[in-house]
């Protein structure tokens, strides 16, 4: 491993959170305005994941009074305080720029319902579908 | 002393405990040894001489190693002098490490830039060139007209034209000292310096801090 690599590793945050591209995510930022704190929320889609290690970024879309807002996060920052997935989207590109084309009803995405595993098939179908079967704890 | 020799090993970005990503240079110090000192009366001037890395014996030439048997050291990659420190004489022989600065300290980092040969007006000067269509021909990243007429009758000096860039010492001033690992003897310094990864710098202490 060379130092760089190291060095990295150390800025990687303990617990990566589990997303994927075009996951509906709340992106939870600390933001500082002067002496006081909050946490503000941030709804949208990831439209684009870049960077690997402490340098990876999303890129979150979100239509904002019929305005088109992206807002980029680093996922390793210590202002992102939580990363909650709400959705899951079956996506076949890894970027998501045509949507930023498309409004409303044609901007939707094909949602991933998250599976009810059958009785004595739970290992299988864990298996099989483990991406739903992960979305489930946090969509309920 | 404050004054190192390191070499760069490249860029990256860490998160400060605000949560701020600052772009840093890693800079790894290796085998850095105060080996001699000069002085007013014996030399003229006063300094320090420092070996840093490591060469084989193979490729070290016979004046050269008489040098290092003479100080009884082992051959070293380069030898360089810092001028007007302080240290002491015990300290010579002792390796010298990133602690003696500290986070948040203001340095000085000088290295040789990258070279990029001969190079035209448009690369090393940042001139615009001549537009691409509406009648031009030819002289598509020319510098134009080096001056006037028979008055004066001469190109003036320092007049800027192409040549070769790089490859020459650079000092970048001020930057900060964002992290001290003196475990792995490496430093964070924010920002960009000179030179290529792997090529050595020397990093001084800044008049400022």
């Amino acid at each position: 491993m060379n130092l760089i690599d190291q060095i990295e590793t150390g800025e990687l945050k303990k617990e990566a959170p589990d997303i994927h591209i075009g996951d509906t995510v709340k992106v939870h930022m600390r933001i500082v305005e002067g002496e006081k704190e909050r946490v503000q929320i941030i709804e949208g889609v990831i439209i684009r994941m870049s960077g690997g290690g402490a340098r990876k970024t999303l890129t979150v879309r979100k239509i904002s009074f019929g305005v088109g807002v992206e807002r980029i996060f680093p996922v390793h920052s210590p202002r992102v305080e939580k990363i909650e997935v709400i959705k899951r989207a079956k996506v076949r590109q890894s970027k998501l720029y045509y949507l930023r084309e498309l409004r409303g009803k044609a901007a939707r995405l094909k949602e991933i319902k998250p599976t009810r595993a059958k009785k004595g098939t739970k290992a299988k179908a864990a298996k099989a579908k483990s991406r739903p079967a992960k979305a489930k704890k946090s969509a309920s | 002393m404050k004054s190192i020799i390191g070499k760069k090993v490249g860029m990256t970005q860490v998160f400060s405990e605000k949560g701020d990503c600052i772009p840093v240079t890693v800079i790894q110090v290796e085998r850095c040894v105060p080996i001699l000192k000069r002085t007013q009366e014996k030399d003229g001037y006063e300094a320090v001489l420092v070996a840093y890395g490591e060469r084989k014996p193979k490729h070290t030439n016979k004046p050269l190693q008489g040098f290092y048997d003479k100080l009884k050291i082992a051959p070293a990659k380069t030898l360089t002098e810092f001028r007007d420190q302080e240290l002491s004489d015990d300290e010579i022989g002792k390796p010298l490490r990133v602690d003696m600065f500290g986070e948040g300290d203001l340095v000085n980092v000088i290295g040789i830039s990258k070279g990029r040969g001969f190079a035209g007006v448009m690369k090393r000067h940042g001139f615009h060139g001549a537009p691409a269509s509406r009648g031009s021909h030819e002289a598509f990243r020319g510098g134009g007209s080096v001056g006037m007429h028979t008055y004066p009758g001469r190109v003036f000096k320092g007049k800027k034209m192409p040549g070769h860039m790089g490859n020459k010492t650079i000092q970048v001033q001020n930057l900060k000292v964002v992290r001290v690992d003196s475990e792995n003897n490496v430093l964070l310094v924010r920002g960009a310096i000179p030179g290529s990864n792997g090529r050595m710098v020397k990093i001084i202490k800044s008049k400022r801090a």
